[in-house]
C-alpha cells in the first residue's frame, strides 16, 4: 500500500452529533460523550458540528491502529461488565446488585473465544486469561493464536503486543481513551447501571438461566444485535457470553476455571510476563 | 534563415519517421512457464495473524482472505484480536465494495491499499513479462512491467521467494518475502515492507489455509 504523507482526505461523513450531544449531556454525562468522540461518532476538534472535516491523514495504517484500539476497548468494556450483569440475574433488583457487587473483590478465569463468520468453514478459536481485582485492576490476556495483553493498574493503562520473541509496549496516545473507559467500568462495578443505559437487560428463566442484553443505542446497534449471557449454577459466575453481530457473525466466550475473590498479586496487573 | 529552415525540415522529418517497434522480448519458454507458475491455488481461503508495524508502533490483527483468481475476485475481512470485524470488503475485477466497516477512514485509500497488498503478495506476476533468467546460484529471476512499475521476483534455492516493486523512477516501493513451507499451496509466513510515504511493514503468519471448490455465498454480503 502506498501512502502520501502530505495527503489530505476530506471526510464526508456527516456527524449528526448535536442531538447525540444533547441527549448524552443530559442522560450520560460528559465522560461517555468523550468516549463517543473517541469511537468516531463525533469530532472533538470542531465540536459537534454537522459538517465535513478536513483532516491530515498521515498513514492509513495508523488509523487502523486507532480503530483497532477502539474496538478492543469497547469489547473489553462489555466483557468486563458481564460478570456484574450476571449477578443481576440472580438478585433481580438493582439495589441488591450494588450490595452484591460490594462483595466481589477479584475474579480470574480462563476463556476460549470462538469467532463465527459466514465466510469461515469453522470458528476461529482463541484462548486467554482474565483477571480483575477491585476497584479497577484488570489483566485481559490472549495466549493463542495471538499473544496480546492489556493491563490496567490504578490509573496506568498499558497494552502489549507480541513481536517475534518478546512483548512490545504500545504506548500510543489512544491509551488515554482507555482510561476514560476504565472510569466507566469502575462505575459499572460499583453497580451504577442506571448511569449507563446502553443495554436493556432481560432475564430469561429456566435452566440454564440466561440474560439477554439488547442494545438500545444506535452506535451499538450498528455492530451488536444481542448479547446472551448463560449463567452457571454458582452465584456470580457465568459460563458463556454470546455476542451476536450483524450479517450472521458472532463471538462466543466460554469461561472456565473461574475463581471469585481469590488473592491476585500486584505483578499480575503490573508485569506483562 | 536557410539554416533554420533546414533544421525545421529535418526536425519535422525526424518526427514523421515511424519509430521502429521495440523488439519483443524473447523469453525462454521453460523460464516463462516457471515464472507464471501459480504461487497460490486458484480459489482459496486463508486466515492469517497479521502484525502491523508503523514507525515502531505495533499492533496485531486477524485477516481472512478469500481469493478467486480466475474470477478476479478477492474478499478481505480484517478482525481485531477480540474477533470483531473492522473491515469486510470485496474487490470484484478491481471494483471495491465495502460490506462492513467501523470507520470511514478504512473505506478509501486504506481499502484500496489493502487489496493492492493482497494482490502483490498472492499474484505478483501481473503485466508483461520482460525478463527471466537463472542465476549462477540456481535462483530464478522473473521481471514484469505494469503501468510503468517493475515487479521483480527472485525465487532462491532455499525456497524463500522475494518480490520487489519499483516505481517508474526505479525507487523501490514494496518488498515481500515469502517463507516456506507451503501449506495447501500457501506460504506459511510472509513479510511485506512498504517504503512509500511513512512506510510500514506487515508480518503474516498462516493460521489456516485451504483450497476451495466452490465460492457460493463467499463473495456476497
Amino acid at each position: 500500500m502506498q501512502s502520501n504523507p502530505k495527503l489530505k482526505i476530506l471526510i464526508t461523513k456527516q456527524y449528526q452529533t448535536t442531538k447525540i450531544q444533547n441527549k448524552l449531556l443530559i442522560y450520560f454525562g460528559h465522560l461517555l460523550l468523550r468516549f463517543l468522540v473517541y469511537l468516531g461518532y463525533g469530532c472533538s476538534d470542531l465540536g459537534f458540528k454537522n459538517e465535513g472535516v478536513l483532516k491530515d491523514h498521515v498513514n492509513p495504517m495508523e488509523e487502523l491502529f486507532r480503530l483497532n484500539m477502539r474496538r478492543s476497548i469497547l469489547t473489553f468494556a462489555m466483557i468486563l461488565m458481564m460478570p456484574v450483569l450476571a449477578r443481576a440475574g440472580w438478585t433481580e433488583n438493582w439495589e441488591s446488585i450494588r450490595q452484591d457487587m460490594s462483595g466481589v473483590h477479584s475474579i480470574s478465569a480462563h476463556f476460549t473465544q470462538k469467532k463465527n463468520l459466514k465466510i469461515l468453514a469453522r470458528p476461529l478459536v482463541s484462548d486467554g486469561r482474565f483477571y480483575f481485582r477491585a476497584p479497577g485492576d484488570v489483566r485481559w490476556e490472549y495466549i493463542y493464536p495471538v499473544k496480546n495483553v492489556l493491563l490496567v493498574h490504578g490509573d496506568k493503562v498499558t497494552q502489549y503486543v507480541w513481536t517475534k520473541d518478546h512483548f512490545i509496549k504500545d504506548s500510543g496516545p489512544q491509551l488515554q481513551a482507555t482510561r476514560i473507559v476504565m472510569e466507566q467500568i469502575a462505575s459499572w462495578l460499583r453497580g451504577n447501571f442506571h448511569d449507563n443505559s446502553a443495554f436493556v437487560p432481560k432475564l430469561i428463566p429456566g435452566k440454564p438461566r440466561r440474560i439477554i442484553l439488547i442494545p438500545n443505542k444506535d452506535y451499538l446497534k450498528n455492530f451488536i444485535r444481542r448479547i446472551t449471557l448463560t449463567l452457571s449454577g454458582t452465584s456470580g459466575v457465568i459460563s458463556t457470553i454470546e455476542i451476536l453481530e450483524p450479517q450472521g457473525s458472532s463471538t462466543v466466550l466460554e469461561f472456565s476455571h473461574i475463581a471469585l475473590n481469590a488473592k491476585i498479586s500486584d505483578t499480575t496487573f503490573e508485569d506483562v510476563k | 534563415m536557410k539554416l533554420l529552415l533546414l533544421i525545421f525540415a529535418l526536425t519535422g522529418l525526424s518526427c514523421s519517421i515511424p519509430v521502429p517497434p521495440k523488439p519483443a522480448v524473447v523469453i525462454n519458454p521453460y523460464l516463462q512457464k516457471k515464472c507464471f507458475a501459480a504461487i497460490s491455488p486458484g480459489i482459496f481461503r486463508a486466515v492469517h495473524i497479521i502484525d502491523v508495524d508503523v514507525r515502531g508502533k505495533s499492533s496485531s490483527f486477524i485477516g481472512v482472505t478469500i481469493v478467486d483468481a480466475s474470477g478476479d475476485r478477492i474478499r478481505a475481512t480484517l478482525l481485531s484480536v477480540e474477533g470483531l470485524v473492522l473491515l469486510d470488503a470485496v474487490s470484484d475485477k478491481g471494483s471495491i465494495t465495502i460490506y462492513r466497516t467501523m470507520q470511514q477512514f478504512l473505506s478509501g485509500e486504506f481499502t484500496r491499499g489493502l487489496f493492492s497488498d493482497i494482490e502483490f503478495m498472492f499474484f505478483p506476476g501481473q503485466g508483461d513479462l520482460t525478463d527471466a533468467k537463472v542465476h549462477e546460484d540456481g535462483s530464478l529471476m522473473c521481471r514484469w512491467t505494469s503501468s510503468g512499475n517493475v515487479f521483480e521476483k527472485n525465487s532462491g534455492a532455499s525456497g524463500i521467494t522475494i518480490i520487489r516493486e519499483y516505481g517508474p523512477d526505479h525507487k523501490i516501493l514494496r518488498k515481500v518475502s515469502l517463507f516456506p513451507p507451503l501449506v495447501e499451496g500457501l506460504y506459511k509466513r510472509m513479510h511485506l515492507e512498504s517504503y512509500a510515504g511513512t512506510g510500514y511493514s506487515l508480518s503474516l503468519e498462516l493460521l489456516e489455509g485451504e483450497p476451495l471448490n466452490r465460492t457460493d455465498g463467499l463473495f456476497t454480503r
